[in-house]
């Protein structure tokens, strides 16, 4: 039996159909168009099966009906994962549904979360969860007592997510501030969490960390950066359930601040699954009413709208001085023009 | 989250996927082993790689070893492999 493993060339428009149409046919499964690369085992001219990555994830992975029990599986995700090696990524993510983690377990994945969830997360290599944890307990401080958490994107950081961590601030021993890590915004990830650093320097129980591979990250939260509103629900749910059982009790965190969201259907869901999850968990939630400034809601979108039209006197008003200063320094040009020539949401 | 490591073997049955990669410096050598047969060999296979790294003086390096019920010769090999791999990609 071949079961060669094959990389296809996905800037083949030909190729690439070949693969969309054998996951819509088989399986209803869409292709994201953010796919890095694609595998496939072929039987004549035909697909039998197939698996995709991008960046560290693994996604889209089908095997006809037809061929199972002929020990495709092991090939095919194998070379993926040898494939993902080759490209340095050695810590490896897959999302699949609760009734296939076993095939993956007997592959070496390990699983990170989807107990209350209908999708499950599990991971491969040598970093993992519980070193994850270890290194996180380091960062622990403060007296015991109720701890809070903040999850920000700060895509700029603003006088809303300023006045966010504020209310936590006055309301708890102390905070932890998690600047999602996954480089999807337009701000860059040092850019974003040194604003935040700086513009709560002064608050003395708050402290930032980086959200690194567990908290909203490509990994946990694929939806977030992609807008497949059918796995939204599932996806949140499962990035809910990731903090409550994994992250929260490390920091002695019990409380989580998030701010009320009008626009956003994607934060909106999530808002939703936090409280849904957070509670099974005992941890609170609290939502917060976003500021405004001059009858107008302050946002991170908004501010880069405001960036893009170059309306300085908006900016100016919707962002706290010391991303203002950052805003206008040498540094942030890079960003600033990009934002100007983009028509991107995040 | 881009890592150099080198690698040898595959996740079919009976056989191991073996990668190296390297540790940040100052860490010291680090085994972390997955298979399926744990309970049984797992000692034994950390042992077997411990002993290899140490003839070839590797130090500063993660070995990730994901067994699928491998034997003891084809660990060795797979372990060396990835090993001489690593070395000459220095």
């Amino acid at each position: 039996m071949n079961n060669k493993v094959r990389l296809m060339d996905i800037k083949n428009e030909a190729e690439k159909k070949r693969v969309i149409s054998f996951l819509d046919e088989s399986f209803g499964l869409g292709y994201d168009e953010d796919t890095e690369q694609t595998l496939v085992v072929e039987r004549g001219d035909s697909i039998v099966a197939t698996a995709s990555f991008s960046g560290n994830v693994i996604k889209q992975i089908a095997i006809d009906e037809k061929f199972r029990g002929e020990g495709l599986t092991a090939p095919l995700l194998g070379e993926t994962v040898r494939e993902m090696l080759s490209r340095g990524r050695s810590h490896i993510f897959v999302f699949t549904k609760p009734a296939n983690i076993e095939i993956f377990k007997g592959l070496g994945f390990r699983k990170v979360g989807g107990t209350l969830t209908d999708a499950a997360l599990l991971e491969w290599g040598s970093e993992g969860i519980d070193k994850y944890k270890k290194e996180l307990a380091i960062s622990r401080f403060g007296e015991e007592g109720s701890a809070s958490a903040v999850v920000v994107n700060c895509n700029p950081f603003t006088k809303g997510h300023r006045h966010l961590i504020e209310c936590a601030s006055s309301e708890s021993e102390a905070v932890y501030v998690f600047v999602v890590e996954t480089e999807k915004s337009l701000f860059q990830f040092d850019e974003r969490i040194e604003m935040v650093r700086e513009g709560v320097k002064d608050l003395v129980n708050v402290a930032v960390l980086p959200g690194g591979q567990y908290i909203i990250s490509s990994a946990t939260f694929p939806s977030y950066f992609t807008h497949s509103k059918d796995l939204l629900r599932v996806q949140t749910e499962l990035d809910a359930e990731i903090f409550a059982e994994h992250i929260a009790p490390v920091l002695g965190i019990e409380k989580r601040w998030v701010g009320r969201e009008p626009y956003c259907q994607v934060t909106e869901t999530y808002n939703n699954a936090l409280k849904k999850i957070l509670g099974l968990y005992n941890i609170k939630l609290s939502v917060i009413n976003r500021i405004k400034e001059d009858e107008k809601i302050v946002s991170a979108s908004a501010v880069r709208e405001a960036l893009r039209m170059g309306d300085m006197d908006t900016v100016r008003k919707m962002v706290p001085q010391t991303t203002w200063e950052y805003i206008s320094s040498e540094r942030a040009k890079h960003t600033i023009e990009k934002i100007k020539k983009t028509l991107s949401r995040h | 989250m881009e890592k150099r490591n080198a690698k040898a073997g595959s996740l079919e049955s009976s056989d191991l996927l073996v990668v190296i990669e390297e540790n940040k410096p100052g860490e010291e050598l680090e085994i972390v082993m997955h298979s399926i047969v744990e309970k049984q060999y797992g000692d034994r296979i950390v042992q077997i790689a411990h002993e290899i790294a140490t003839q070839k003086g590797l130090a500063n390096v993660r070995i990730l070893i994901q067994d699928r019920g491998a034997l003891d010769y084809a660990i060795r090999a797979r372990i060396e492999t990835a090993m001489e791999r690593f070395e000459r990609g220095l």
